[in-house]
């Protein structure tokens, strides 16, 4: 499907309104083109009563209304059709102004609606890739375009092409002579408005890039100022902030220039005035009456606001469509990880875990290096399984390969037997729970953040999961307790808060099977201990991987895996590891070299 | 002039419009001579926009005797020529008010940035960045908006008087019936406005409230995925999407109300013009010319009355957006360069004397610190959180005056120091990691772009990263998402330390600088910093046992104060705050620590 059907599709959706839409329209532009013959009708009269009235006050002086008086009321009751026509008129314009107006919220809600829903079901890959104010620019400023493309620019675009249309027939009825001019015009008017489109649209879609690129440095500019301080960059920042607003400058005028030099304005114009020229000679010779010519020009003067439309709508349709096109673009970009079938549903879980020969490498990416390497291993339900490696050794793309945030290259996992790719994206993830490293709150409550996973929890469940993750003690020291907002509105939480608060988020849901990516160092002993007890209640009860820095801890998991580089080195018990792999002996080896430690030793 | 400001900091101020517009005028200066030919243009324009009516009414008359085509001929000529005039005086007229208005845009957005750029870290910590990302591109974009309005405001100002008095002149009568519609006009008009402007405030609410949701939705979107959340958040946003669709159809029945009423009351017009100009003709007292002339001339002076109508409050919301631009441009900068700066190379020799700091009134952050450090000399700097420990390193980099006492480097105080030369010989490497987005190459040598292959290779060597980053798919040329994402919190703060390390800098600062790293790494980091700290002064902040012990001192600082100092055997003799620190806060790295914890995870 392309981005044109795509669109369409969605236009179409709204029937009714269209067609409500399009009978107004009519409706509105047939009393537009009327007028000008009302006007012409009065003229008409009223050229032929001052002659008469000039000769008969020459002749006698007597009164005048009298005789004329069948004129007048002629002339009154014209100008009551041209009251009523003006009167349903506006009502018409108003109903098709509106109902467009509501037509383009529409679908634009529906845009915003279904680009939302497609955002949250790509793949973790996407947003690992993508940045966020590239999604939000086409779910703001996009769509905003889209929105007056449809309104006013398919109102315009009707009501120009209908107004053309009835104007141009009235126009022949009158006089098909003068009509004429028109068609020769015509070539030159469509050219006019091709090359103005042609020449438009690289400008258009170079703004539009322009524009978002200028915002993304301001965005980083401001949230990066402290670097910036820290390395005396601020001079090579403005430098360069100027040369984009520069660039945007430039375009921008371009922009206004071509835009000015819209010359089938001109042309309409010309032939107005050209029409008057003609027409005039043709009243002196008789073919046409004065009436009609006032007519003809009146109607050449409705062809006014059709051409600057016409102008209008093709800029903004042009720019409606790129955003459109960037809109659609994105939702189509790159695969969903897929859903089965026919899925295996997973229930009563015992945690039983086996990855068989998983090797992942992230796509996309111009070398074929791989992140993981031929992963094999067998976890017993229930255990706790700690995985320790160096940074970029795929500790954490391990873990994402559970949750099926992406699906490995080569190898199968398999939960309790089954391979996960055989289960409903949601039914997994319904079985695990995650604890990130890097802890993302929702600008909420924090009984809003804890009940995430289970929006209906009573606060008694949430109170219960927060004391087992030793965070209700702090949570009661604020003001509002529980009901206290954080994030960038309320109250702002250390790490170690944020980690006993996504413990309880994790806890409220009780999951089978956890993940718990742990790269905060802790404070002080006191809040160690209790981020320590936190953990230590985590893992009752499932089975659970640990990526962590704390000793103790991994040093109690029931299994531990070594990664290096992708590659599974070593995994066993603690006992066996600090004998066998040299990696994991270094790790306790230093802190026993300590001298505190030492002395504690010797003593 | 009332405006509306929204939201209010508090360096927002007020200016009187006669301030805005001379300010305004400043930007103007340079373009002099385009502005005079502007003037000209839009008084030209006015002045023969009346003619091609009066050329029309002049030929109408002429017909009406039947006086021949050559008499009709030159006015039908002039009407052609002048229309042709006219639309060219359009074009020139917008080209050169497209021009100066994006220079004067880009010249106000430019002194935005570099205000920004220099503004003290203060105004940062106090705002939210989308904030003043909107004064920097709502805010010029509607000041430009504003711009075109007001070429076209006085354009059609001096229309309508030109187009009056010309009324006047020609038929009184008619005119006054003309001039009845007037207040009617208004009236309308400024009555839509203010609907129109409280509606579009709810909408844009409301917009706003869906795009921090959306926004929310895209950051949090792992956890989403990991709680199985997609659903209920699809609902959640569905009810916001709808409410902006009902406050968009509330706006646009206001806003598409105004036209079709005013077109309504134009309407009345024609027909009040025809049926009194008919009862005068009637009279004598006016010729059907004059009634053509004057429904002509209704067009060109209803249509600027509206928009001057209307342009009046985009000019409103233009003042209202410069002044909320010049806000920031003028918010008062407390930390600058002396006027005659001490530029030099330093030692490192640190004094900070009787230091007294407060970011609020009445809560000190630091009390009386009196410490000298060595040139060369490395020391580390413990005690709880909220000790006041990164405050040293930020008043250090002059990121804030401080309140009382002096800080002096090589026996100059800090405030006598040109501010680049004195930040670019100081390296901080904090806890809270900012990257930007490009490659990690470009990252590493933010603070010194031209660093050698060897040099970059020589720094990730000393912080360890070489493994990970050989481990990225592109290695150094690795394309990183905004705030390096893509990247663990650990191989972030490696990449910021070699950013500071590339820099090269006399004093480094290391506030929790490898917190997040793994405690293997760090240990390798250890080893290799000490060569590289030997002839620098560096202040180590940190909760890592092994690092503390590496320093020539120690200082140990709480609520503000520094209570200790000394090596860690002496400290640890003094059985003071230090060996209390050292139980909670160091000893669970130790492994006696480890097996103390064990029992959490055996109970």
């Amino acid at each position: 499907m392309s981005y044109k059907k795509w669109f369409i599709r969605h236009l179409m959706k709204e029937k009714k309104l269209f067609t409500i839409l399009m009978t107004f329209l009519i409706i509105f532009i047939g009393t537009v083109s009327i007028t000008p013959l009302f006007v012409g009708d009065i003229f008409e009269e009223l050229v032929k009563q001052t002659g008469a009235v000039n000769s008969f006050l020459v002749s006698s002086g007597l009164s005048i209304i009298q005789l004329n008086a069948p004129a007048f009321q002629g002339i009154i009751a014209t100008g009551i059709l041209i009251g009523i026509a003006g009167i349903v008129r506006a009502g018409a314009d108003f109903t098709q102004s509106y109902v467009n107006e509501v037509l383009a919220h529409k679908v634009t809600k529906n845009v915003t609606k279904d680009f939302y829903e497609n955002m949250l079901e790509k793949s973790q890959e996407f947003h690992d890739r993508v940045r966020i104010g590239d999604i939000m620019s086409r779910a703001t400023y996009d769509s905003r375009q889209m929105n007056i493309f449809i309104s006013p620019g398919i109102k315009f675009l009707f009501e120009a092409s209908f107004t053309l249309i009835f104007s141009v027939s009235l126009m022949i009825w009158i006089s098909p002579k003068l009509t004429s001019l028109l068609l020769i015009a015509l070539p030159f008017y469509v050219i006019a408005i091709r090359d103005y489109n042609k020449k438009l649209r690289p400008i258009s879609r170079a703004q539009m890039e322009q524009n978002g690129l200028l915002n993304s440095r301001l965005q980083e500019s401001l949230t990066g100022i402290r670097v910036i301080r820290n390395f005396v960059k601020e001079e090579d920042e403005i430098k360069e902030f100027d040369i984009e607003t520069d660039k945007l400058r430039d375009i921008n005028t371009q922009r206004g220039i071509i835009a000015a030099k819209y010359y089938a304005v001109a042309i309409t114009v010309l032939i107005i005035a050209l029409s008057f020229l003609w027409g005039s000679y043709e009243v002196t010779a008789g073919n046409l009456s004065i009436g009609e010519l006032v007519t003809y020009v009146f109607l050449m003067m409705t062809l006014m606001m059709p051409t600057w439309q016409f102008g209008w709508t093709i800029t903004q349709f042009q720019v409606g469509m790129a955003a459109a096109k960037r809109i659609f673009e994105m939702m189509e970009r790159e695969e969903y990880v897929p859903e089965p079938a026919s899925p295996v549903e997973l229930k009563d879980v015992q945690g039983k875990i086996k990855f068989d020969n998983v090797s992942f490498s992230y796509t996309g990416e111009s070398s074929k290096k791989n992140s993981l390497e031929k992963i094999s291993l067998e976890v017993k339900g229930g255990s706790t399984v700690a995985i320790i490696g160096n940074p970029g050794s795929g500790k954490s793309t391990l873990m994402k390969l559970l949750m099926r945030l992406y699906d490995p290259t080569e190898g199968e996992i398999f939960i309790d037997g089954i391979n996960i790719k055989d289960m409903c994206l949601s039914n997994l993830r319904e079985h695990i729970g995650v604890i990130e490293q890097e802890i993302f709150l929702f600008s909420k409550t924090i009984r809003d953040n804890i009940a995430y996973g289970k929006p209906n929890a009573t606060l008694e469940e949430i109170k219960k999961v927060a004391k087992l993750a030793q965070a209700h003690e702090f949570i009661e020291g604020f003001d509002k307790g529980y009901e206290t907002v954080v994030g960038e509105r309320g109250v702002t939480l250390s790490g170690g808060q944020k980690q006993r608060i996504a413990i309880a988020r994790a806890l409220l849901v009780d999951p089978s099977i956890l993940i718990l990516d742990d790269a905060s160092s802790a404070i002080d002993a006191e809040t160690e201990r209790k981020i320590q007890t936190a953990i230590a209640n985590v893992l009752k009860n499932r089975t659970t991987f640990i990526i962590t820095h704390r000793l103790a801890t991994i040093k109690n998991a029931d299994v531990i895996m070594v990664l290096r580089n992708g590659h599974l080195m070593d995994f066993g018990v603690h006992e066996d590891l600090i004998l066998t792999n040299v990696d994991y002996r270094r790790l306790f080896e230093r802190f026993s070299e300590l001298p505190p430690m030492k002395i504690k030793e010797e003593n | 002039m009332m405006r509306n400001l929204g939201p209010k900091v508090d360096y927002d101020r007020q200016y009187s419009d006669i301030e805005l517009i001379k300010r305004f005028l400043r930007y103007l200066g340079p373009f002099k001579t385009l502005l005079m030919f502007i003037i000209i243009g839009i008084i030209a324009s006015a002045v023969v926009t009346i003619f091609p009516p009066i050329m029309v009414q002049n030929a109408f008359d002429l017909l009406e005797t039947e006086a021949g085509w050559l008499a009709v001929l030159p006015f039908a000529i002039g009407y052609v020529l002048l229309s042709l005039f006219l639309w060219v005086l359009q074009v020139v007229l917008g080209i050169m008010v497209t021009i100066v208005t994006q220079k004067v845009i880009k010249q106000i957005q430019i002194e935005t940035y570099i205000s920004l750029q220099e503004q003290d870290l203060m105004f940062f910590d106090k705002q939210a960045t989308g904030q003043i990302m909107s004064r920097v591109t709502n805010d010029s974009q509607e000041l430009s908006d504003m711009l075109n309005v007001v070429t076209q405001f006085f354009s059609n100002l001096l229309i309508l008087v030109t187009v009056l008095g010309w009324m006047f002149i020609v038929n009184w009568r008619l005119t006054l019936v003309t001039l009845i519609m007037a207040p009617f006009v208004f009236l309308v008009a400024l009555t839509f406005r203010r609907i129109t402007r409280r509606t579009t405030g709810d909408w844009r609410a409301a917009i706003g409230a869906v795009n921090a949701s959306f926004q929310e939705s895209v950051s949090g979107i792992s956890i989403a995925k990991a709680f199985g959340r997609e659903e209920k958040s699809k609902e959640e946003f569905e009810v916001i999407n709808n409410d902006t669709f009902k406050y968009a159809k509330k706006r646009a029945f206001a806003v598409m109300g105004v036209w079709p009423l005013m077109d309504g009351i134009s309407t009345l017009g024609v027909f009040g013009i025809t049926l009194y100009g008919s009862s005068l003709i009637f009279g004598d007292l006016a010729t059907a010319s004059t009634i053509l002339l004057f429904l002509l001339l209704l067009n060109r002076f209803l249509y600027p009355l509206v928009r001057v109508a209307s342009q009046f409050s985009t000019i409103q919301s233009g003042f209202a957006a410069m002044e909320r631009i010049f806000s920031i441009v003028d918010a008062e900068i407390k930390i600058t360069s002396p006027e005659n700066p001490t530029i030099k190379k330093i030692e490192g020799h640190i004094s900070f004397e009787k230091v007294h700091q407060e970011y609020e009134e009445g809560v000190p952050v630091l009390k009386d610190i009196t410490l000298d450090i060595q040139s060369g000399e490395s020391i580390a700097v413990v005690g709880h959180t909220g000790a006041g420990k990164s405050t040293i390193a930020s008043l250090l980099m002059r990121f804030y005056d401080i309140n009382k006492g002096s800080i002096k480097i090589d026996d100059v105080d800090i405030r006598e120091y040109d501010l680049h030369n004195l930040r670019s010989q100081i390296g901080l490497v904090s806890q809270d990691v900012f990257l930007f987005s490009g490659t990690v190459l470009d990252n590493i040598r933010y603070g010194h772009p031209t660093a050698s292959k060897e040099e970059v290779e020589r720094v990730i060597n000393i912080v360890a990263a070489q493994e990970f980053i050989d481990a990225l798919p592109d290695g150094l040329d690795t394309e990183l998402g905004e705030r390096g994402k893509g990247l663990s919190a650990g191989q972030r703060q490696m990449i910021s330390f070699a950013r500071t390390l590339l820099a090269n800098p006399k004093i480094l600062i290391l506030d929790e600088a490898t917190a997040a790293v793994d405690a293997y790494t760090e240990w390798k980091i250890q080893e290799a910093l000490d060569k590289l700290l030997a002839d620098r002064t560096s202040i180590v902040i940190a909760h890592r046992l092994t690092t503390i012990k590496n320093s020539d001192r120690i200082i140990v600082m709480d609520q503000g104060k520094i209570v200790e100092e000394g090596n860690h055997e002496k400290l640890m003799k003094k059985k003071g705050l230090y060996s209390e620190l050292y139980e909670t806060y160091f000893k669970h790295q130790s492994a006696e620590w480890i097996s103390e914890i064990s029992e959490v995870f055996t109970d």
